[in-house]
């Protein structure tokens, strides 16, 4: 008996596709018996078709509605066969004739599908048959291939897509047609899937051919047909699809794991450089967990019939790897295909010079470790005025960072101090002893700075001697090499990180002599490691990042095609900022409090801009090296790219602008009594940011110079500049001494050790002026500072009764006559007073009367001053039922964790960059 | 190229600009505010005041029993306590309190006593108006002969003695009493010319509460003729005196207490200098050269890490007296003394000022020789000029005189009472008066701060200091600030 076939188009779009759709219906061998044009485009067709039936409908009208429609007058049977088509799905001449033939040599098939073959090029396959992942993701068995007629004896698959397919109509009617509940992309698996259930084939004739120009998944239709992007399409049959056709109790299971698989996957996807799915894979989630209902009410129920069919159908691994790598190569050719066609491709400089070790870089390294020999680190802490050693594990550290509860004063519900991330990432370094970290970094400081500079120059220059006096330049800069011996930890870290900010911020933006990233996972890839330095140096320098925002916002109005992707470099910044920033606004309605530097508070006592712009020791004639490059620097103004030389001449000029003012700007130290009560903003992360940028006006002219000048300029900068400011840095003196890591006497650190949780009272008194802060027995290490905290003081002395409640056990301490001491100092948990400092007759008296106390012992004098145990044994205080996990930590953390998997480079990205080439391949189809 | 040129003159003429506004004084910004701090009412502490009791005999009655350190006869103790005190209590240390009816009290003591003053209330304003004590001892036995006296001190943990000699035939005993219910341990630094003394012996030296401790200073730093001692006690405060004795081959020549020094300060003033019997003194230094050490000297230690530029101006009373003018550089962490020469019988005051914070005294010299030759001394503290009401108890026997200095650059009007006078003065910048006083109490109010007194007493050729101190416990409002 021959076969009746009733050939159904849906046209969603009315445009040309459509048109060649229908035409090539019309030229088929073996014409349809029937054609029905279902139209949900909305528009009226301005054309007739033949004898094809039209049947229109609203433009709402999904897939599975559209071919209810047409099927309604369907005969339902086993001849009678049912073509779908869509309407930029064009059967090639021999398509239907072809399946047809199949179907009368072979029994048993429900549904038989074509080869889909791209339309402008029909020598690459589409797609030929479905399957699964083991995981239960959709994957096409065949993707973007060029046909050599591998495939073509490809028969039986476990699904195929409803873009040509033709199923038989009793079956069709049998299972109901196309699930309504199934998302658009999940619908043609779940139609096979039910047709392989009811015992019949489900086959692909690699011989019919249909050019399928695929616009859903081109995202070429309005969003409402797949419901979303379709990226978001692809998601939600996958979640779908695992949700109907697996186990119930795996369905389950994946259902109530929805939410963490699809938070891994997004954290996958970042790892994957692929932040664009991010988006769809939430959505998709979402999607899955809210409307489990319908999706288990789809469910086949046959569960081991499916397992059946998977197990014989699943792709394996191989195939999935297999498929994966194809499809990034596809992706990269068309990224490099679209860069190719907006003029962004690369263009390999054509003198890249020498990488670091060519150049021996690790030689200069060598020496400047070797000057800073003195710096090396022969205890664990360093200890100065600068800086505070860390907690004495990493755990502890971490516990600190993006915190909203600090266990400092009376407990402190408010932001942590964005810096700590800076510290967490540095103590990761010495995780068993984080304050080593520290030492380290300033005895390495100036040959990190010195490799991070090299990176920057190459942006510039290809030749040797100018990145090295480049980078020598910056490694040795007066305020740098200053920072360093201060231990000006903020500074130093934002100091080293800078020139590698610079590095990435151009590689992402495609600026410099390297040239652009070489694709979108490149990119990505330098956006994360940008993102990750940003918010480095910002958190470290909150004035240096208002800095760098403008030459960010600079960058990206060059390079507005980049816009995009620069876009985020200041998310993870913003992500620990904003808490802070919001506080800071809350409590003292004053933007320049968001300059406030963290650290501990340290007066930089610079007035004016000659203040500004001498060197620390301004009698240290080889500090005046800096000076002669600015000199040098201006010589960039008179070569040929006077342009970018003006550009950058005037952002240092900003720079020392904003220098000027913040320096000039006083942020309150409340509680820091004598001269640190008010702490003037330091431009020395302003001043080394100046450096670079001089010293790149000095690589631009010595790089671009005529050659005679250049020699010139070379001994210049090497003689009168570089070699003073290394004699110079190599004889300047450490302000810093090391020491344990301790910051409370042995007799508290031993309570410490054994898990005490008592507390200290640190008393000062200066001017006839009482300060008293309550400490944990562990004392306050450096990450326990908090700027919010700093000027949230004011107002809980004010109106905080705790406060005043404290105030009055301090003056009953300092008086001497309260009765009623031992009860007072017991409910606030303190077991020990601390006096710091008796250099003062108010210091002595209280010393007096703390001495005349029979309520505290005297445990004499310590590193950290007079101390005294409360006589009477005091009740620990109960553990803080303060989580140090926060919203605000876990939002920071997990943006951070993204873009440290953003940054890190995966294979695929790193093996592309030698087979750009295969971009190319098989462009033109047509030709074969 | 001329687009060149101009970028060049034109980020040049910037450059040019900023250096010319650099010496511009630039507007300051102020981010966040500071804490006004916390203002508590407190209650001071009852006054309490340590007298030193008896001078202590080394070597017991023969001066050869090792390790014995006995009292000598009994103090002269006086008190004088304000009318609004609510009671009065004391004890002799290491016994019972009791108490005592003011508002004066005299009585002799065999051991360091204890005052204690006690206010109810807590609205009297603490100081020697409120409380005041000293004691008086004039000793003569064949080892040790002289007067001595101290104003009653409130127990502190930190003070400085400058004063003592070691060398041969000179005694230093550092006395330390502990009036509180709490044992303290003393740490105790010499600073001697040479620098910072180490020696053993000088660290965690126990003084139990109610209680008193003497250290000998001979023993532990023999032959060492200048020097000051540092003490610094954890635990109880402590009131200390250094009891410095003379002999002269087998004659007693002279005993003293030396009360701590003012505090460590670039301005500092010894009033008090009343010199007399200088060419006694000399005939007997020219005769026996024993006698060498009848000069008078200042001694000033240096307790910083800075050099000390000092000048002291030891100024007459009147015409009759030029005082003289000494310099000298003092190394950081030492001590030296100065020899005052050239003056002639009078009053004196001296006034001193140095580039660093510095500690000083002056040793002043007795001499008669009309009868049986006599000599005594008394170290003259430093002491802190102050006003308001000021009391100081003036013992019955000998010449008393309250020499009174003012180190300021203003005119000081101030009134005495007591002691058989009663009058409204002025005392001009930089100069002194020395009034003659009777027993009992005499009060000075001045304005304004600025006068420094010590009272001289002088029995038969024998002379004590009694400086007038003020001490208070901390009380009233208490400004705090919570970190």
């Amino acid at each position: 008996m021959s076969s009746q076939v009733t050939a159904v188009v849906v046209c969603h779009d009315t445009g040309d596709y459509l048109t060649q759709t229908l035409q090539a219906l019309s030229q088929q061998t073996r014409p349809a018996d029937r054609v029905i044009l279902v139209n949900t485009s909305g528009k009226q067709l301005d054309q007739t078709f033949g004898s094809a039936e039209v049947i229109e409908l609203d433009s709402k009208t999904k897939l599975p509605a559209a071919l209810a429609a047409a099927t309604q007058t369907l005969i339902s049977s086993e001849t009678h066969w049912l073509w779908m088509l869509h309407d930029d799905s064009a059967p090639e001449p021999e398509c239907l004739a072809s399946m047809l033939s199949t179907l009368e040599t072979t029994a048993l098939v429900g549904a038989i599908a074509p080869k889909q073959v791209d339309p402008e090029h029909p020598r690459i396959i589409r797609q030929l048959g479905l399957t699964l992942t083991p995981l239960g993701e959709p994957l096409s068995l065949v993707s973007s291939e060029l046909d050599q007629s591998q495939h073509d004896t490809m028969s039986d698959v476990m699904a195929v897509s409803t873009a040509g397919l033709l199923v038989r109509t009793d079956i069709y009617e049998e299972l109901g047609g196309l699930n309504p509940k199934a998302p658009p992309l999940a619908a043609d698996y779940d139609l096979s899937l039910r047709v392989r259930l009811a015992g019949l084939r489900v086959m692909v004739v690699p011989a019919a051919r249909i050019r399928h120009a695929q616009l859903s998944l081109e995202g070429k239709r309005s969003r409402a047909w797949l419901r979303g992007s379709p990226k978001t399409a692809v998601r939600k049959a996958a979640v779908h699809l695992r949700l109907a056709f697996s186990p119930l109790w795996f369905a389950l299971l994946y259902w109530m794991l929805l939410p963490l698989v699809t938070v891994a996957r997004t954290f996958w996807r970042l790892f994957q450089k692929r932040p664009d799915r991010i988006p769809a894979e939430l959505l998709g989630g979402l999607w899955g967990f809210f409307t489990v209902a319908a999706r288990l009410s789809g469910r086949a129920g046959n569960s081991r019939g499916i397992r059946a069919i998977r197990k014989s159908f699943d792709a394996p691994w191989s195939t999935v790897r297999a498929a994966g790598r194809s499809q990034a190569d596809l992706e990269q050719a068309q990224e490099l295909q679209k860069a190719f066609a907006l003029g962004e491709h690369e263009l390999e400089a054509t003198n890249a010079g020498k990488n670091f070790t060519a150049d021996r870089g690790w030689l200069w390294v060598a020496l400047l470790l070797a000057i800073s020999y003195a710096n090396f680190p022969t205890a664990v802490a360093v200890v100065s005025g600068s800086v505070a050693p860390l907690a004495d594990n990493w755990w502890q550290v971490f516990l600190r960072a993006g915190s909203s509860w600090q266990p400092i004063g009376q407990g402190f519900a408010g932001p942590a101090d964005p810096f700590n991330w800076a510290l967490l990432a540095l103590s990761s370094l010495t995780p068993w002893a984080p304050s080593l970290s520290v030492g380290l970094l300033l005895f390495a400081a100036p040959a990190l700075a010195f490799s991070g500079a090299w990176r920057t120059a190459t942006l510039i220059t290809p030749k040797t001697w100018i990145r090295t006096a480049f980078a020598l330049g910056y490694a040795l800069w007066p305020w740098f090499i200053q920072a360093r011996n201060d231990a000006s930890l903020p500074t130093v870290i934002a100091a080293v990180t800078l020139p590698w900010l610079v590095f990435t911020i151009a590689r992402a933006a495609g600026l410099g002599r390297s040239g652009s990233a070489r694709s979108m996972r490149q990119t990505w890839s330098w956006v994360g490691v940008s993102g990750l330095l940003f918010a480095l140096v910002g958190v470290s320098s909150p004035v240096l990042a208002a800095t760098a925002l403008i030459a960010l916002a600079l960058v990206a109005l060059t390079r507005i095609r980049r816009f995009g992707y620069l876009l985020w470099i200041g998310l993870p910044f913003s992500a620990l900022y904003t808490p802070l920033a919001f506080n800071l606004m809350l409590t003292t309605a004053n933007p320049l409090s968001l300059l406030t530097e963290p650290g501990v508070p340290n007066s930089g006592g610079i007035t004016g801009l000659s203040g500004l712009l001498l060197p620390v020791h301004p009698s240290d004639f080889m500090q005046y090296g800096y000076a002669v490059m600015a000199v040098v620097a201006l010589l960039a103004l008179l070569t040929k790219r006077w342009v970018l030389a003006s550009v950058m001449w005037a952002f240092a000029l900003l720079v020392v602008a904003i220098a000027v003012v913040h320096s000039q700007t006083l942020f309150a130290n409340p509680g820091g009594l004598g001269e640190l009560e008010w702490v003037s903003g330091s431009p020395s992360t302003l001043l080394i940011a100046l450096g670079l940028v001089l010293l790149g006006l000095v690589a631009i002219a010595a790089e671009y110079a005529k050659p005679s000048l250049r020699i010139f300029v070379g001994l210049t900068v090497m003689l009168a500049a570089i070699a003073p400011m290394a004699l110079s840095a190599a004889t300047a003196t450490r302000n810093y001494t090391f020491a344990d890591d301790r910051v409370v006497p042995w007799l508290l650190e031993a309570d410490a050790q054994i898990g005490k949780n008592v507390k200290v009272l640190l008393l000062d008194a200066r001017s006839g002026e009482y300060s008293a802060k309550v400490l944990p027995v562990s004392g306050l290490q450096l990450e326990d500072n908090s700027i919010a905290y700093r000027y949230s003081l004011a107002e809980l002395n004010r109106s905080d009764s705790n406060y005043k409640d404290l105030a009055g056990l301090v003056a009953g301490l300092a008086s001497a006559n309260d009765a009623t001491l031992a009860e007072r100092l017991n409910a606030a948990h303190i077991a020990y007073l601390l006096v710091p400092s008796a250099n003062s007759e108010t210091a002595a008296d209280l010393i007096n009367s703390l001495d005349s106390l029979t309520e505290l012992s005297s445990a004499g004098n310590t590193e950290f001053g007079r101390l005294w145990r409360v006589t009477e044994a005091v009740d620990s205080a109960t553990a803080e039922d303060k989580s140090p996990w926060s919203i605000t930590k876990l939002v920071q953390l997990s943006i951070l964790v993204g873009f440290i998997l953003l940054a890190v480079p995966t294979n695929s990205s790193r093996s592309r960059k030698s087979k750009t080439a295969e971009i190319f391949i098989e462009n033109d189809g047509d030709n074969a | 190229m001329i687009r060149r040129i101009l970028a060049f003159i034109g980020v040049l003429s910037l450059l040019a600009a900023g250096v010319w506004a650099s010496p511009l004084t630039l507007p300051k910004f102020y981010v966040g505010e500071l804490v006004d701090s916390n203002q508590i009412d407190v209650k001071p502490r009852d006054l309490s005041l340590v007298c030193p009791g008896p001078v202590v005999r080394a070597g017991g009655a023969s001066g050869t029993e090792l390790g014995v350190l006995d009292r000598v006869g009994l103090a002269k103790v006086q008190g004088r306590f304000g009318s609004q005190v609510d009671s009065i209590s004391g004890r002799q240390i290491g016994s019972e309190s009791a108490n005592l009816n003011g508002p004066s009290v005299a009585f002799d003591s065999s051991k360091p006593y204890v005052f204690e003053a006690a206010d109810e209330s807590g609205e009297i304003a603490q100081g020697s108006a409120m409380s005041t004590a000293s004691q008086t001892q004039l000793v003569s036995n064949a080892r040790i002969r002289g007067l001595v006296g101290a104003a009653c001190q409130k127990p502190s943990s930190e003070f400085w003695l400058i004063g003592g000699d070691t060398t041969t035939g000179r005694e230093s005993l550092l006395l330390l009493t502990n009036p509180s219910k709490v044992d303290a341990t003393v740490n105790l630094q010499l600073l001697s010319t040479e620098g910072e003394l180490k020696i053993s012996g000088l660290t965690a030296i126990s003084v139990p509460h109610e209680d008193t401790v003497i250290i000998p200073i001979s023993a532990l730093a023999p032959k060492l003729s200048t020097f000051a001692v540092h003490v610094q006690s954890t635990g109880g405060a402590l009131a200390g005196w250094l009891q410095q004795k003379a002999v002269r081959g087998t004659s007693a020549a002279g005993v003293d207490f030396i009360a701590p020094v003012a505090d460590a300060s670039k301005s500092l003033v010894i009033p008090g200098f009343l010199v007399r019997g200088v060419k006694d003194a000399a005939a007997l230094k020219k005769a026996d050269p024993d006698f060498a050490d009848l000069t008078n000297v200042l001694r000033v230690t240096n307790p910083g890490n800075e050099p000390a530029e000092i000048t002291a101006q030891v100024t007459g009373s009147d015409s009759k007296t030029f005082g003289t003018v000494l310099q000298a550089t003092v190394a950081p962490r030492s001590t030296v003394d100065l020899e005052i020469k050239g003056l002639a019988d009078g009053d004196y005051a001296i006034f001193i000022e140095s580039s660093v914070k510095i500690l000083a005294a002056a040793k002043l010299n007795r001499t008669n020789k009309t009868a049986a030759v006599v000599t005594d001394f008394t170290w003259l503290p430093s002491v802190d000029p102050k006003a308001g009401p000021r009391v100081i108890t003036v013992p019955a026997a000998g010449i008393s005189k309250l020499a009174i200095a003012n180190p300021t650059d203003e005119t000081i009007e101030y009134s005495v009472n007591g002691g058989g006078l009663a009058a409204n003065l002025k005392l001009a910048p930089g100069a002194l008066v020395s009034l003659l006083v009777t027993s009992g109490a005499v009060s000075i109010t001045a304005s304004e701060p600025g006068l420094a007194a010590t009272l001289i007493v002088d029995v038969d050729a024998t002379i004590a200091a009694i400086p007038m101190v003020e001490y208070q416990n901390l009380g009233g409002l208490i400004s705090v600030i919570i970190r």
